[in-house]
């Protein structure tokens, strides 16, 4: 077996079972969603579930990320190994993005299990088309927050154990520090216009928006084109690069058995 | 093959692990590295493996600093748990075959047999004396340049350990080989070593030739040691 | 481990002697191959080097032989086995007379007792 899918398997492995437990969840309430809307018979309450579950997602590798990470520092003998750091942590994310990948897959069968037949009277009908386009960039978007959060808490993952010799406040205060810094950081290169047009600038017009409306005691679904900023997302999936570069420069040279 | 440490310092907050420690090790011989535990003992062995890294002084193998990368070459045995709960016997060895080159299948699996390993079962079912086996396994099966136990025998009863030192015994290659055993058993392992090195409050108290010991001073490395430590002050074996 | 070991002698020493009582024993006769430094250490559970030396040493006392590619035997080397032989039967004669000096026994007696002993039990 080769190295780098010998790590992969071993990730699999020992994040399996977390991850079967969270799909099982989620299908559950996916379920009860349809149950609830049916036994209600408004099939528009499915539209809460879909857009809670979507938001769910945005943390759910950051925390499948922080739970593998926190299995490994128990001991920290996951870095004996002559690998690098990078791949180390690549072979976390590939696993993660698999899982992740599913996820999403199984909330754009039920959207569209709800938009097309569950829901159809309620839900505003488009086309398979705009559907398509629509679900294509929302996935795409839910990666890359997904993502751009794991790399974030990677870093600081690696920020904290590379100070393993300090006080237990000091490598908090370290990490929060660096977060608030970061965030005063970013507030301040938004607040500065002409770059933060230049930044949202550029938009794509796809089917995001969805409203609940009350008419005639039925409850239904109101979808609408919403402009999704392109720029961002490019920057974001810069910045993941970056702080996964950090992460594995400390997780090399700093962090210790 | 020289494994070297050179006026290596590491601390952990402000207690020195080691405190200018200088050793030399060379292929061919089995070394002993002797002291209480928190002597050290750990920490140098983490040193020669590149888990950890020193504040002051340089860690060498070969000439080259030690680093990540060094495990390539070093076999290292952690007295603590190494590994997944949920991986089975025969996982548990495919996944650290698959990190190191220098794994040999065919001598795990004799080891295996040797030591009554089940390779179906799973890590989280087994006795500590067996998850101590297969550690060995998992070390003994590669063909590094060095080996380093870190209390190889801690937790296991007496057959276990002469099975395991029968094992090691077997399985090394003295022409390219060093191996170092970090215990504070010395005399489970006295019989085993050219060389003894002892270690207290993260220094080095002295290092002798076994059966020069016993040859000019009339003394087991036990008794050597008692005797180092009573001068260097207390610290219970 | 297979072995326990005296403090004070070197290991290598102690297995010499443990050798030579086997060979002088007849466990270990001429011409017999001893196993190789490896399988010795092994069973001993001591460290191959300090094999070495005992094999070295056996050598040196001409007790057993290395030959080229094919390990170490036991020497057919009457003269030394005879010396060894003497060696060992005097070393038990001294320790006896030693223990009867001690108990106060004196030369004379000694030799009257021994022939009366020999004597009887004929």
């Amino acid at each position: 077996m080769n190295p780098i899918k010998g790590l992969i398997k071993k990730d699999f492995r020992i994040t399996r079972n977390l991850f079967f437990t969270w799909a099982g969840a989620i299908i559950l309430a996916m379920g009860a969603g349809v149950g609830l809307s049916a036994y209600t018979s408004q099939p528009a309450g499915t539209l809460p579930v879909i857009f809670l579950l979507g938001l769910v997602h945005i943390v759910f590798a950051p925390i499948m990320m922080f739970v593998t990470l926190n299995q490994e520092a128990k001991t920290q003998l996951w870095l004996y190994t002559p690998r690098r750091a990078v791949d180390l942590i690549v072979s976390k994310f590939t696993v993660i993005f698999s899982y992740q990948l599913i996820m999403q897959l199984l909330l754009s069968i039920y959207t569209a299990f709800n938009l097309f037949w569950f829901g159809r009277d309620v839900y505003e009908q488009i086309g398979p088309r705009l559907f398509g386009e629509a679900a294509i960039i929302l996935n795409i978007a839910l990666i890359v927050f997904g993502f751009y959060f794991t790399s974030c808490l990677t870093f600081l993952w690696t920020v904290y154990h590379s100070l393993k010799k300090r006080a237990k406040v000091l490598r908090w205060a370290a990490v929060l520090l660096l977060v608030f810094g970061y965030n005063l950081l970013e507030g301040l290169i938004l607040s500065y216009d002409p770059l933060s047009e230049l930044i949202f600038k550029y938009k794509v017009n796809v089917i995001s928006n969805a409203a609940l409306r009350y008419s005639e005691e039925k409850w239904s679904v109101m979808l609408e084109p919403a402009g999704i900023p392109v720029i961002p997302l490019l920057l974001y999936g810069l910045l993941i690069a970056v702080l996964l570069g950090l992460a594995a420069k400390l997780l090399d040279r700093k962090v210790e058995v | 093959m020289v494994l070297e440490l050179k006026n290596v310092s590491k601390f952990y907050g402000k207690t020195a692990a080691l405190n200018k420690v200088s050793l030399t090790f060379e292929k061919g011989k089995i070394y002993g590295l002797l002291g209480p535990n928190g002597s050290g003992k750990s920490t140098s062995l983490k040193l020669m493996t590149g888990l950890v890294f020193p504040d002051e002084g340089a860690v060498k193998l070969n000439g080259t600093l030690v680093t990540r990368k060094t495990s390539e070459k070093v076999a290292y045995l952690t007295e603590l748990d190494m590994f997944y709960d949920v991986f089975t016997v025969q996982e548990t060895i495919d996944y650290v075959a698959s990190q190191f080159a220098d794994f040999n299948k065919e001598k795990a699996l004799q080891l295996l047999q040797e030591l009554k390993l089940d390779p179906t079962k799973k890590v989280r079912s087994l006795s500590k004396g067996n998850r101590g086996r297969l550690k060995l396994v998992t070390t003994l099966s590669r063909n590094a340049e060095a080996i380093l136990l870190d209390e190889p025998f801690s937790g296991l009863d007496p057959m276990v350990r002469d099975s395991i030192v029968q094992s090691l015994l077997k399985y090394l290659d003295f022409d390219h080989q060093v191996l170092i055993i970090a215990t504070h058993e010395i005399n489970e392992i006295e019989s085993l070593l050219d060389e003894a090195v002892a270690i207290q409050y993260g220094k080095v108290i002295g290092q002798e030739k076994v059966e020069s010991l016993r040859e000019e001073r009339g003394l087991s490395v036990l008794q050597w040691f008692k005797q180092l430590s009573s001068k260097y002050g207390e610290g219970e074996i | 481990m297979g072995e326990e070991f005296q403090a004070s002698k070197p290991i290598y020493m102690q297995i010499v002697d443990k050798i030579i009582s086997e060979i002088v024993q007849g466990k270990r006769r001429p011409g017999d191959k001893l196993p190789s430094v490896r399988e010795m250490a092994v069973n001993m559970g001591v460290n191959p080097n300090t094999i070495q030396r005992t094999y070295t040493e056996l050598e040196r006392l001409k007790l057993v032989e290395s030959r080229r590619g094919q390990g170490t035997f036991v020497a057919a080397n009457e003269e030394v086995m005879e010396e060894l032989g003497t060696e060992m039967q005097e070393e038990i004669i001294e320790l006896f007379i030693q223990k009867m000096e001690e108990i106060g026994v004196s030369k004379d007696q000694l030799i009257g007792m021994l022939q009366r002993y020999l004597g009887e039990g004929r």
